[in-house]
């Protein structure tokens, strides 16, 4: 009989009015990969909060290897055995990887470090797992894949319960992933446990044993590993594989951005075309070149070899000329490129400024502005403190700024990163507004995700190389 | 040892907390050494290089203090006024007949009183560092002022001798006891910082302070431990100041937690955080030792000096700042800079 890790029964918490998680219920056995699809991420992070520390609850009871560690009559608020990997790492970058395992660990007690001891310990921690790392290396020096499987190895020296993984998608290449999810394959069977948290169902079909699919907090089914199908998932998620999210093509086959042969320290003789009114999605199998790509765009490093064509013109010696035809969307643009402090309207204006020299001393301008999108963004407009929207509208507001200062191309870096299904579902709709303005739009990604229902073009890069191209008739054919 | 072996570990100490900036500021000290030698050949007389350590010795002490501040991210700006009244409390109560190894251990109480205040300020009430010891280095000042009713004190008399000898005048070895004294200070606190899981949290706290509270370290304490040593080290400057002088005056170490932030800065500590080692900071204070002596030798007016220090500040901070833009932060893997997705995106 395999022994229950956790169990969650009936768990309902509500913070300020809102029921974030209601009448939450689910169990992870030993050696266990825990699948959870939030649908929303309503309850979420909650959830993960309730998970690591064991504060108030309104209703339910939370065990942990069968102890009753919290509950609606009593609320320690210690803190449970519990590791969470995500995109925040929890390690100290100036700290060697044994300092980090080992030193900042509960359990180290000792004074005086023993730096050959540790040594050992690490050799013996990392034999059996087939990784090479030195146990020396200084944290910052490792990649975001060696960096996860530091978190793995400390969690596992914690000796945890369990391990939370959330979102690794995102900031894990798909390379590195296959590498990540045989490492927690490996350690579910030595009985280690693993809540897996992901967005994608076939990312989680992959992986887990059981998927949890929760939504407003709620699980509403679980699924078993013979259940694994589309059809049984379609109906609690949204299906925007239809039609609908498309706009007709009508793209002309004009050149608005070359790269020529372009070398830098992580591009490779990079040679590509995008055509105006194009949206062309880039995914970096190895996670090495966007930094690069984006320095580049920027001009804050010149390639070694090659040219840029942009409008026909020489990008980096036009740059100041060029570079206002062009706009980024940063990953999670809500904490990146919003100002709390402004209004909406002043937000939505923002870039336009750079069009507009004394933009704000025209009232005139900013009226018709006012006028032009009301219809589409509605009462939001006249927004005083943005903080109070819904994440919706704020994706509206980053994306309308974009529509408003109308570039001619927008580079969008892992715009459905983090993003829940129903979100990405409105994602899909801003990025299409954006393309029927004609505005060509190119999609850096580590992880596909959702980036093929709105891409023309699939460019496929690795090691720093382009090595596939796909048209969306062949978008099939990509594995 | 293979060269391979020895190249490894030549490349792993490079890379180890600023200590390629150790090896440049050396290089830069040797430099100057020898410019002031050519200068005036008396440079490198004993007499002179006994004087030039025991001028290094307290800005050295005071910048291990203040190292140690800024690895944890935070400064302590109350340095100066601890050093001063570190001095009037000792003098004031060694003229008053007290026994003046009383009057230290009492001056030891009250010095890290001042540490445990600022640290309290910092970690426990979230007070941004730069402003609690602002107020406290006000406080410090004042109590060194009201201590002998706004007065600097008489002579500690010969009595004394004995409090005299140890901190300054005594010799060890043929060697000045105010040297020992630091290089036992420097040896104990790099120990700490080196070898001790108590460095390796200072390190954590000043590299990224909430996995280091969740990874179980505990950050008020840890914070409040290292404004204790910082004031430990203001304290003993204090009683060296007391003991060179033999008087308490009000104003000593006006200005001294500048010297400690340009020692600590000079020898490759950053400001951010999370970097920089102990034996940076004694180069770090050798050149400005090393800058003061020959300057004063090159019958420098005290403003240039002034002038030429602060300058050599602002061009090893430039160095720090432009040494990390240009480091890539994650050297094998290029990826662009990832958001923190705890705040995750409802609809």
């Amino acid at each position: 009989m395999k022994n229950e890790v956790l169990r969650i029964e009936k768990v309902t918490q509500i913070i300020e009015g809102i029921t974030y998680l209601d009448s939450f219920s689910f169990h992870i056995f030993e050696g266990e990969i825990m699948g959870l699809l939030c649908i929303n991420a309503h309850g979420k992070e909650e959830l993960i909060q309730l998970l690591f520390q064991n504060i108030p609850i309104h209703y339910g009871r939370i065990y942990f290897k069968e102890n009753l560690v919290n509950s609606y009559e009593h609320s320690s608020m210690s803190m449970n055995p519990v590791a969470v990997i995500e995109n925040k790492s929890r390690l100290i970058e100036n700290l060697t990887i044994s300092d980090n395992i080992f030193v900042l660990n509960k359990d180290f007690k000792k004074s005086i470090i023993n730096t050959k001891e540790l040594n050992k310990n690490f050799e013996i921690l990392i034999e059996e797992l087939g990784i090479e790392i030195n146990s020396n290396e200084i944290i910052g020096n490792l990649n975001i894949y060696e960096k996860c499987v530091v978190e793995i190895l400390k969690a596992i020296t914690a000796d945890v319960n369990l391990i939370i993984l959330r979102d690794i998608c995102n900031f894990i290449s798909i390379n590195d992933l296959q590498k990540i999810h045989s490492l927690i394959r490996y350690l579910s069977k030595k009985g280690i446990s693993f809540l897996y948290i992901c967005n994608d169902y076939e990312e989680a079909f992959k992986i887990c044993d059981r998927i949890s699919i929760m939504k407003n907090g709620k699980v509403l089914k679980i699924l078993n590993k013979n259940e694994y199908s589309e059809e049984k998932i379609i109906p609690y998620t949204v299906d925007y594989s239809g039609k609908e999210f498309f706009i007709t093509e009508n793209k002309l086959e004009k050149e608005i951005l070359r790269f020529e042969n372009i070398t830098t320290e992580f591009i490779n003789n990079m040679s590509f075309n995008i055509n105006l009114q194009e949206c062309v999605v880039f995914l970096d199998k190895s996670n090495t070149i966007f930094c690069d790509l984006i320095k580049l765009m920027n001009r804050e490093i010149r390639p070694k070899s090659g040219k840029i064509i942009f409008n026909n013109m020489d990008y980096i010696k036009n740059y100041y000329k060029l570079n206002k035809d062009i706009l980024f969307i940063q990953e999670n643009p809500m904490q990146s490129m919003l100002f709390k402090s402004m209004n909406y309207i002043d937000n939505l204006c923002f870039l336009l400024n750079n069009k507009k020299s004394f933009l704000w001393l025209k009232k005139n301008i900013i009226k018709s502005v006012i006028k032009e999108y009301e219809s589409i963004i509605g009462e939001d407009i006249y927004s005083t403190n943005i903080s109070n929207l819904s994440p919706q509208s704020l994706y509206n507001l980053i994306y309308y700024r974009i529509h408003l200062y109308n570039p001619k191309v927008l580079f969008c870096i892992q715009p459905f990163s983090g993003v829940d299904i129903n979100l990405k579902q409105h994602l899909i709709k801003l990025i299409n507004i954006i393309r029927e303005k004609k505005i060509t739009i190119i999609i850096l990604t580590v992880n596909l995700s959702d980036s093929l229902s709105v891409a023309d073009r699939l460019i496929v890069v690795e090691q720093g190389r382009l090595c596939k191209e796909y048209r969306r008739e062949e978008f099939y054919k990509f594995n | 040892m293979s060269k391979k072996e020895k190249r490894n570990i030549l490349k792993r100490m490079l890379e180890i907390r600023g200590m390629g900036q150790v090896i440049t500021i050396s290089v830069g000290l040797i430099v100057l050494c020898i410019v002031f030698a050519f200068l005036n050949p008396m440079f490198f007389s004993s007499r002179n290089i006994g004087n030039l350590l025991r001028q290094i010795a307290p800005i050295l002490i005071i910048g291990i203090g203040q190292s140690y501040v800024l690895i944890t991210g935070n400064i302590d700006l109350s340095i100066g006024s601890v050093v001063g009244m570190s001095c009037m409390i000792s003098a004031t109560l060694m003229t008053k007949g007290i026994n003046p190894w009383v009057a230290v251990a009492i001056t030891f109480v009250c010095c890290i009183a001042i540490g445990i205040v600022n640290g309290q300020l910092v970690a426990s009430c979230k007070l941004p560092p730069f402003i609690a010891t602002l107020g406290t280095m006000t406080i410090a000042r004042g109590i060194a002022q009201i201590v002998n009713n706004n007065y600097n004190t008489d002579t500690i008399g010969n009595a004394a001798k004995g409090f005299r000898d140890f901190f300054y005048y005594g010799r060890f070895l043929n060697v000045y006891n105010t040297i020992w004294i630091t290089l036992i200070l420097w040896l104990i606190f790099n120990f700490i910082l080196s070898r001790m899981r108590t460095g390796r949290y200072i390190y954590a706290i000043g590299s990224n302070s909430e996995a280091a509270r969740l990874s179980g370290v505990n950050i008020t304490y840890v914070t409040t431990k290292v404004y204790v040593y910082s004031a430990i080290c203001s304290c003993v400057v204090g009683l060296i100041i007391c003991a060179t002088s033999g008087m308490g005056t009000m104003d000593a170490g006006n200005g001294y937690e500048l010297y400690a932030v340009a020692a600590s800065v000079i020898g490759g500590v950053s400001t951010l955080g999370g970097q920089g080692i102990l034996l940076g900071t004694v180069i770090g204070a050798s050149i400005w030792g090393v800058l003061q002596n020959g300057l004063q030798f090159a019958g420098a007016p005290v403003a240039i000096r002034n002038i030429v220090i602060g300058i050599i500040v602002i061009i090893s901070v430039l160095l720090d700042v432009i040494v990390r833009r240009d480091k890539p932060k994650i050297k094998k893997d290029n990826r662009w800079p990832i958001q923190n997705n705890n705040n995750d995106v409802k609809a």
